[in-house]
């Protein structure tokens, strides 16, 4: 009994903690996320099992873990609130082609970061962008202008 | 950009009704404690010898649980030397046993100058080693006599 309750409680636990980092921790792993998450198994390893090594209490705390899992997806599929509380909502970072500074500071995005993903999907300019979207997964998509839509002014600088 | 609303239905595919209900399961039992240490009592008691076991009846791979045995001189005459024999079968079935006070012959522990009405306690501690139910019994008997009270145990031991 007592490992479904400490494999919950650290469940929610650490579900809470990678919420409040953001989604940028999420989506992309720096060094030091990366340290968190091999140091996290480790650190909670011990509390989840205690001194009980026995193959019953490892099928208990994956089958609570499992289910947990699928709880929290039914509910996010079913309950949108529910889905915003343990996802989030997407994040607006450029609109019409002009950085929401706002945003970009709450999410802790950097210009360098969006020029590097812009980079990366092959968009040269800031001023083709539409929408740039941090998703709750934690990547960023751009939406570029279409032919029909009405572009801001042109700036002569790219991105850096 | 508006994603159309639509109501969200949970389905499932045919291997998911049976497979998720297994998978909740586990946890639940858990928490009804159908995999967790439970203890069970017994007694026996001859002319002479009145015996009390508490031991685990079911138990988890490599933890450690203990057996307490009360012997109780239930005669009117003093007892000399009173014998609590553990089953070696039974006792095999578990690693490290440790036993309180410490045996005079394999799995058997001698209790000197038992007095009528006077309670005496062994304690034994048993950790899990091999998988099942196992079965066996604590005898107490006075040396020399036949009259033996005689408990079964029976403790199950989860992988």
């Amino acid at each position: 009994m007592e490992t479904v309750i400490r494999v919950g409680f650290v469940y929610l636990f650490i579900l809470g903690i990678l919420r409040v980092l953001g989604k940028r921790e999420v989506g992309q792993l720096t060094p030091l996320e990366l340290v968190m998450l091999i140091l996290i198994p480790e650190v909670v390893g011990q509390a989840l099992v205690r001194e009980d090594f026995s193959m019953t209490n490892a099928v208990i705390a994956v089958t609570t873990l499992m289910s947990l899992v699928y709880a929290t997806s039914v509910l996010s599929y079913k309950f949108r609130r529910f889905e915003e509380l343990v996802e989030g909502r997407p994040s607006l970072l450029i609109e019409n082609g002009s950085p929401v500074k706002e945003t970009m500071d709450r999410e802790r995005i950097t210009p360098e970061e969006i020029a590097s993903e812009m980079r990366r999907a092959g968009i040269e300019r800031i001023d083709k962008i539409k929408w740039a979207v941090l998703e709750t997964g934690g990547k960023i998509a751009f939406i570029q202008f279409s032919p029909d839509d009405e572009q801001p002014p042109t700036e002569e600088e790219p991105v850096r | 950009m508006q994603v159309p609303d639509q109501p969200r239905n949970l389905r499932l595919h045919a291997y998911q009704w049976v497979g998720l209900p297994l998978i909740f399961l586990v946890p639940v039992l858990a928490l009804l404690n159908i995999f967790g240490e439970t203890r069970d009592y017994a007694e026996a008691a001859g002319s002479e010898i009145a015996l009390r076991v508490e031991y685990p009846s079911r138990y988890r791979f490599k933890q450690l649980e203990s057996v307490h045995v009360l012997v109780e001189n239930v005669s009117a005459s003093h007892v000399d030397t009173l014998v609590v024999a553990f089953d070696p079968a039974y006792i095999r079935q578990f690693s490290t046993p440790t036993f309180i006070p410490s045996p005079t012959e394999p799995f058997e522990i001698e209790i000197l100058a038992v007095e009528p009405g006077e309670i005496r306690r062994v304690w034994a501690e048993l950790q899990g080693e091999h998988y099942g139910r196992h079965s066996g019994t604590i005898s107490a008997y006075r040396q020399g006599s036949l009259d033996t009270a005689r408990v079964i145990l029976s403790t199950f031991v989860f992988p």
